[in-house]
């Protein structure tokens, strides 16, 4: 059953002989002539400015999390709400006591400014 | 199909406690956010407290009316076990907020999160001490560590402690993928995630990978044991799996480590006995040359060596009382395979729980202690530090040798006893090997009384090098009252404790039959010491 994929691993083999030999190839053959211009840092011709990695204002993150809590909301709601008459009213219950506890996520982030951007 | 019968008043009367708890913690986290944020939030704790209390008494009435249930459709057992275990963590969780709202004053970190997050911990704990199934275990485990991550990174403006908590979440997680991957191998051998289904598939013709009968890959199984030992072996610190546990302590706020040192213990304890009691106790699970047992017992070996050993150096209160924590888990490790050494020797496991109880009142009390000094973010924690106030501060100062007596495992302290059973499980067994396991924990406990005397001989023989500012606060002292006095009282009065971890171990409701047939017969009353080598795996 495993062999219908065997071609698939001579792909796999080919490919990297492929780009191991130009590589080594290139590496080997190729002509070396470093100046200074040329072992500098590329940047759209233009000299760089500053530091790539800079520290993101926590807001972000807030919207990121708010984003995946209501993402997983979804998740759980909508599956629910496309069998929730044969779930009856234990289902109703289930699902009503967990958007309860999330609505009071909801209350605790904006209380506390997890959602004004300033 | 009718899905009503899978969630029953039944079910929800028996989560009871727990449900207690979370909601409690939702209250306490609404409470904190239309709080004026300069007034005392004392009363968050009370409410904190009241809410474990409610949980407690409603699990000893459970307990006392003899619950043994199966909930959610066999995925929780709320058995005497579940709810003893139950009360230990209730039990340090009110210690730890009685010992919380002035600390957190002091320190400027007075937020109603803490609490919300200990009460939603506590809760995690108490699934991993019912849960029958691997998923459901999972769940506690992860709904206990996620907020004691938090926590320990409370002190938001300390790096230390920022570094406490990344550690502490890095390392969990990793821990937490060990767990998942030993329940993707157990479930593809077995077919199951029920722990008792995984006994009764595992004992029928060894393990099954697509109904072929696997002699050949006997390592699947110890590979996924193997996994699980790690995961849980990370959570109640016992070597090699440790190496957190200094940092992380030293790091956490002194309240929080309180609870994390105790709680999280009697929890993974719990989940030991819970997975390798109920899912894996046949052979050759246990008895083979890779079996659990085998690995337990040297967990146990080197934890209670590398912690005695290590504490001795430290110069950090803190830190010591860290390795001091990994020798603990090599004592409970001790009664743990003792207790499992055959269904016979079972009755041992209550040793383990009453070492818990014992352990929770002198860990918390140790920390509350250290939790008294120190103010804005400066915690004294040193042996330097701590030098002379048995003079200034006496009481606080009694209180943390009673602490120290009894972790070092000095009459008339409940460490003592709990010592004294441990290493009694460990020679009831009669075999060999774990009369020496019990020799050389008996030895290295006497290496730690060393440094735990240490700290004694520091507080009243030592001058003070700069003046240490207490916290007070009526809470606090009420928790370390409380702490030292239940020290004593089960070191001289030990057998309410442990009629109550007898009954916890008489109540594990998967328990294999073997087990519940030992327990069932009346209890040995001899020690049979063979001294000649028997017949052992």
């Amino acid at each position: 059953m495993l062999s219908q994929y065997v071609p698939l691993l001579w792909l796999l083999g080919l490919a990297g002989a492929v780009v191991g030999g130009i590589l080594t190839a290139t590496t080997l053959l190729g002509p070396k002539k470093p100046s200074k211009t040329k072992n500098a840092a590329f940047e759209c011709g233009s000299g760089s400015i500053g530091d790539t990695r800079q520290r993101f204002s926590v807001k972000f993150y807030m919207v990121a999390i708010t984003f995946i809590v209501f993402d997983v909301e979804a998740v759980f709601v909508i599956p629910w709400a496309v069998v929730s008459k044969s779930l009856g009213w234990v289902g109703f219950g289930a699902m009503g006591v967990f958007l309860v506890i999330l609505t009071l996520g909801l209350v605790y982030e904006w209380a506390s400014g997890g959602l004004e951007w300033d | 199909m009718d899905f009503s019968s899978f969630v029953t008043g039944t079910d929800l009367r028996l989560i009871a406690p727990m449900a207690i708890v979370a909601s409690m913690g939702v209250a306490v986290l609404m409470l904190e956010v239309f709080h004026k944020s300069d007034a005392s939030r004392k009363y968050i704790a009370w409410m904190s407290i009241l809410g474990l209390g409610v949980a407690g008494l409603d699990s000893a009435y459970l307990l006392m009316r003899g619950a043994q249930h199966e909930a959610f459709g066999g995925m929780l057992h709320i058995d005497s076990f579940a709810l003893v275990i139950n009360l230990l963590i209730i039990l340090a969780g009110i210690l730890a907020c009685l010992a919380s709202p002035a600390y957190l004053a002091s320190h400027r970190i007075d937020r109603g999160e803490y609490y919300s997050l200990l009460l939603f911990s506590a809760v995690g704990m108490m699934t991993m001490g019912a849960a029958a199934d691997l998923f459901t275990m999972f769940m506690g485990l992860e709904m206990m560590s996620i907020p004691i991550y938090c926590l320990a990174a409370f002190f938001r403006h300390s790096s230390r402690s920022a570094e406490s908590g990344m550690k502490y979440f890095i390392l969990g997680a990793f821990s937490s993928a060990f767990l998942l991957y030993g329940i993707a191998l157990i479930y593809g051998m077995t077919g199951t995630t029920d722990l008792e289904g995984i006994r009764v598939e595992m004992a029928a013709g060894g393990f099954f990978v697509q109904g072929n009968p696997v002699d050949q890959l006997a390592t699947l199984p110890a590979l996924a044991m193997i996994l699980l030992i790690v995961a849980f072996g990370f959570k109640v610190a016992a070597v090699p799996f440790h190496m957190w546990t200094p940092d992380v302590y030293e790091g956490a706020p002194s309240s929080v480590v309180s609870f994390m040192s105790t709680a999280v213990k009697t929890a993974g304890f719990a989940a030991l006995v819970r997975v390798f009691v109920v899912g894996f106790f046949d052979q050759p699970a246990r008895l083979s040359d890779t079996g659990w047992l085998v690995v337990f017992f040297w967990l146990a070996i080197l934890s209670m060596a590398l912690g005695n050993v290590v504490a001795i150096v430290q110069t950090n209160v803190k830190r010591m009382l860290a390795y001091s924590s990994i020798a603990h888990a090599g004592y409970l490790l001790v009664g743990f395979v003792a207790a499992s050494h055959s269904a016979e020797n079972f009755e041992g496991m209550q040793s383990v729980v009453f070492y818990l109880l014992a352990y929770t009142f002198a860990t918390v009390g140790a920390f509350a202690v250290l939790a008294y000094f120190g103010k804005r973010g400066e915690e004294c924690t040193t042996f330097d530090d701590l030098a002379g106030i048995g003079t200034r501060h006496p009481g606080a100062a009694l209180a943390m040798t009673i602490f120290m007596l009894s972790s070092a495992g000095i009459p008339p302290t409940a460490g003592f006893v709990a010592k004294f059973y441990v290493f009694r499980a460990a020679v009831m067994t009669g075999s060999t090997e774990f009369v020496v396991l019990a020799v050389v924990g008996v030895m290295l406990s006497l290496a730690g009384v060393y440094y735990y005397l240490k700290l004694i001989v520091s507080m009243y023989m030592k001058t003070a090098r700069r003046e240490v500012t207490a916290i007070g606060g009526v809470e606090m002292k009420m928790a370390l009252v409380i702490c030292a006095a239940a020290t004593l009282f089960f070191g001289i009065f030990p057998s309410m404790g442990l009629d109550l971890a007898k009954t916890s171990v008489h109540g594990i409701i998967g328990a294999p039959p073997a087990v519940k047939a030992a327990l069932a017969s009346p209890a040995k009353a001899t020690v049979k010491l063979e001294l000649e080598p028997t017949a052992e795996p």
